[in-house]
C-alpha cells in the first residue's frame, strides 16, 4: 500500500509540470496586457508604461519569467497579485474554504440524493416510478447551470422570499475565519446558531445548482449499476440462504454497485471545483471560482498561474484520495497494492 | 417422501411468444435420497431447482398439480413465506463458487449472516464459534485464517467448500447442488463429491445432484433422472440407469462420455442439436436426433410412460433387454 501511494505521488510530478507550463503559456497567448490595464484606458507615458513594466518582471524573455515562477513555486511563493499587491497564496486561502465548502455541499446534495433514487429506479425498473425518476434526472443533466441557477433565485429568493439571493452569509453577522467553512466558523461567532441558520439558508441554493448535474449523473449511474449488480450470481446465492430482501439490495448490492460510483463522483469532484466558476458568479459567491474569473479579466498573470496550479494540485489530491476510497471500497484492488 | 412434484410446468412469456421450458414434470424425492439429474444445458433441470426455492423470475408461470415439500404446499408461498424455506429447510449451492460468493465481503461475514438468517434469535456470541464448526466440517483446513480471506483469496474448490458450509448452516433436508463440480478441476470434483456425500449421510438430508456429466451423477445418486427438452424421458435407481437403460436419448449420453470408446478413434456425439423450446417438434421431442424413430415417434403426441418396478421410460421404441 505504501510503495503504491508513493508511486502515486512520483506521477504527481510531471502532471503539475505540466499545468505549469499550461497555465503560464495560456494566459500570456490570450490579448491583453496587464500592464495598460493597470494604467488605465487612456493609456500613459511610454517612460512609465516602461518602468512598471520592469518592476512587474514583464520585460524579461519569458524563459526567464517561468524559471523565475517555478523556483518561486517550490519554495511556496506563488507571487504577488498585480492588482491587490497580496500574496496570491493568501488571497487563496481567504477563498479556498469557501470554494471547498461549497463543493462538498453540492456533492453531499448530488449523493444523499442521487443514490436512493437510483436505487429506487433500479428496484422498480421499467415502471412509471423509474421512467419519472430518470426522466428527471436527464432534464437536471441537460440544464445549463448559469440558466438553472437563475431560475433558483427567481423562485425561491425573489418570489418566495425564502433565501437570500446572494452571499455566505447575512451581513448582520459578523463571524470570524476559523476553519474557512462558515457553516462551522458561524458557530462559533457570538450570534451561533443564528449565524449558522443564515449561512445554512445561503449556502443551499448555489450548492442545489451546483450539485445537479453530479446528482442527475449519480442516479443514473447508480441505477445501471444496481441492475447490474442484481443480475449477479453472489444476489442469488445471498436470496437462497434467506437474507432479508432490504439487506440484499442495501449491502450485497449496494456495495458492490459503489465501486463504479465512487470513481465517477471522484471525476466529478473536479468537475465541480471547475464548475465553481460559474455558480459562484451568479451566486456572489467569495470563492476561488469568482476571483479567478475577475483576475482573467485584469490579466492578473501570477493570480491565474498560481491559482491554476492550486486548484490542479486540488484535483489532483481529490482524483488520489478517491483512489484510495475506491480500494477500501473494493478488496480485488486491495489485494492487488499488497 | 420429502418432495412429491405432479405435473409441474415452467413457462416464460417472451416477445416472440410463450415457451415452456418444463412440462409435466412429475417425480418424488424421499429422505435421505441423492437425486442425480441430468440432461444438456438448457433441458430445465436448473429451471426446475429454482422453482423449488421461489427464485425464478418474475416472468415465469409456474403450474402444477401438486408441489408440496415437507408438508407445505409450494405454490401458495409469497415472499415473506419463502423465507421460511430458503436456507432453512432446502439449502443451495452453484455452479460458480466463485461468482456465487460476494466479492465484497470476507467469508466470515457472509458466513456468520447465513447462520443469522437460518437461526432467528441466535446469541451473537455463538455465531462465530459455529462458522468455525462448520469450516472444519466442510475441510477447510486453518478455518480463523480462512475466515478473514474475501472470495478472491481462496481456490474454486475452497470457496465451493464455503458455499457448501452456508447452504448446510441452516440444517436443511434438502440440498440443490446445481452443477456444483462443473468448475472444478478433475481432482477437486471427487473431494467435492466426497464431502456432499458425507455431509449428506452424517446431516440425514436429501440431495439433487444436478449435472450433464453422468459420471459425476452415477457417483453420488441413489436414483438418477434424465431430462430432456423440459421433460424427464428416463428415471430410476443408479443402477438401472448406467446399466439397463433403454431410452435412445441415455444411452446417447452415456456414450458420449469418454472412456467409453476405447478402441474407436472418435468420441460419440448425439448428432442434431436440442429442439428450440419456442417451436417444438411434435410428438417425441428426442425424435428428430433418435436414430430408432418411426413415424409414431414424431407424430404421437401421447407417448405412455412404461414403468418397470420403478425404472421408467417414455419412449415408443426402447432398446431391447
Amino acid at each position: 500500500m505504501l510503495t503504491y501511494i508513493f508511486k502515486r505521488i512520483l506521477n504527481l510530478i510531471p502532471t503539475l509540470f505540466g499545468v505549469t507550463v499550461v497555465a503560464f503559456i495560456l494566459i500570456r497567448l490570450v490579448p491583453g496586457d496587464p500592464v495598460m490595464l493597470l494604467l488605465g484606458e487612456r493609456g500613459a507615458d511610454p517612460a512609465v508604461y516602461a518602468e512598471m513594466k520592469q518592476n512587474l518582471g514583464l520585460d524579461q524573455p519569458l524563459l526567464i519569467q517561468y524559471k523565475k515562477f517555478i523556483t518561486n513555486a517550490l519554495q511556496g511563493d506563488l507571487g504577488t497579485s498585480l492588482i491587490s499587491k497580496r500574496k496570491v497564496s493568501e488571497e487563496f486561502i481567504g477563498r479556498f474554504g469557501a470554494t471547498l465548502e461549497l463543493g462538498m455541499a453540492a456533492l453531499l446534495f448530488a449523493v444523499l440524493l442521487g443514490i436512493p433514487i437510483g436505487v429506487i429506479a433500479a428496484l422498480k425498473r421499467n415502471s412509471l416510478i423509474d421512467y419519472f425518476l430518470m426522466g428527471t434526472s436527464l432534464v437536471g443533466y441537460s440544464m445549463p447551470i448559469f440558466w438553472w441557477g437563475i431560475i433558483l433565485i427567481l423562485i425561491f429568493s425573489v418570489t418566495l422570499g425564502l433565501t437570500p439571493v446572494s452571499g455566505r452569509i447575512s451581513v448582520m453577522f459578523e463571524v470570524d475565519r476559523i476553519t474557512g467553512f462558515m457553516l462551522i466558523d458561524s458557530l462559533f461567532s457570538e450570534d451561533g446558531i443564528d449565524a449558522f441558520h443564515s449561512a445554512a439558508k445561503s449556502i443551499i441554493l448555489p450548492a442545489v445548482a451546483m450539485g445537479t448535474i453530479p446528482l442527475a449523473v449519480t442516479a443514473r449511474m447508480t441505477r445501471s449499476s444496481m441492475l447490474e449488480v442484481l443480475g449477479q450470481d453472489y444476489i442469488r446465492t445471498a436470496k437462497a440462504k434467506g437474507t432479508p430482501v432490504l439487506k440484499i439490495v442495501f449491502i450485497h448490492a449496494l456495495r458492490n454497485a459503489l465501486i463504479p460510483i465512487i470513481t465517477v463522483l471522484g471525476l466529478m469532484f473536479g468537475s465541480i471545483i471547475t464548475g465553481a466558476i460559474l455558480t459562484e458568479t451568479i451566486f456572489s459567491w467569495p470563492g476561488i471560482g469568482k476571483w479567478i474569473v475577475a483576475s482573467i479579466n485584469a490579466r492578473d498573470y501570477p493570480v491565474i498561474q498560481g491559482g491554476i496550479l492550486v486548484i490542479a494540485t486540488m484535483v489532483i489530491t481529490i482524483n488520489f484520495i478517491v483512489d484510495l476510497v475506491y480500494a477500501w471500497a473494493n478488496p480485488r484492488m486491495r489485494g492487488g497494492l499488497k | 417422501m420429502l418432495l412429491s412434484v405432479k405435473n409441474l410446468s415452467i413457462s416464460f412469456e417472451t416477445d416472440s411468444g410463450r415457451f415452456e421450458a418444463v412440462r409435466n414434470l412429475s417425480f418424488q424425492l424421499d429422505k435421505n435420497q441423492v437425486l442425480g439429474v441430468v440432461g444438456e444445458s438448457g433441458c430445465g433441470k436448473s429451471i426446475t431447482n429454482l422453482a423449488l426455492m421461489g427464485l425464478l423470475p418474475k416472468e415465469a408461470i409456474v403450474t402444477a398439480d401438486e408441489l408440496v415439500f415437507d408438508g407445505l404446499n409450494l405454490l401458495e408461498l409469497n415472499e415473506k413465506k419463502w423465507s421460511v424455506i430458503r436456507g432453512k429447510k432446502i439449502g443451495m449451492i452453484f455452479q460458480d463458487p466463485m461468482s456465487a460468493l460476494n466479492p465484497c465481503f470476507t467469508v466470515r461475514y457472509q458466513l456468520e449472516e447465513a447462520i443469522r438468517n437460518n437461526h432467528l434469535g441466535i446469541p451473537s456470541d455463538q455465531i462465530y464459534p459455529m462458522a468455525l464448526d462448520l469450516l472444519a466440517m466442510v475441510g477447510i483446513p486453518d478455518p480463523k485464517s480462512r475466515m478473514e480471506c474475501y472470495p478472491y483469496e481462496l481456490s474454486g474448490g475452497m470457496a465451493q467448500r464455503v458455499m457448501i458450509a452456508m447452504a448446510i448452516s441452516g440444517h436443511p433436508k434438502l440440498l440443490i447442488a446445481d452443477e456444483p463440480t462443473t468448475a472444478l478441476d478433475v481432482t477437486i470434483q471427487l473431494q467435492i463429491l466426497k464431502l456432499l456425500k458425507e455431509i449428506q449421510q452424517k446431516n440425514n438430508m436429501s440431495i439433487i445432484f444436478v449435472s450433464h456429466d453422468l459420471n459425476v451423477i452415477s457417483k453420488i445418486s441413489d436414483k438418477i433422472q434424465v431430462m430432456y427438452a423440459g421433460e424427464i424421458i428416463e428415471t430410476g435407481s443408479k443402477e438401472k440407469i448406467i446399466k439397463d437403460y433403454r431410452h435412445p436419448y441415455t444411452n446417447g449420453l452415456l456414450h458420449s462420455l469418454p472412456g467409453h470408446q476405447l478402441h474407436s478413434e472418435k468420441l460419440y456425439s448425439i448428432p442434431g442439436i436440442v429442439p428450440d423450446l419456442k417451436n417444438r417438434p411434435s410428438g417425441c421431442q428426442f425424435a428428430p436426433r433418435c436414430q430408432s424413430a418411426t413415424n409414431d415417434c414424431h407424430q404421437n403426441e401421447k407417448i405412455q410412460i412404461t414403468n418397470d418396478n420403478g425404472h421408467q421410460w417414455r419412449c415408443i421404441n426402447p432398446l431391447e433387454r
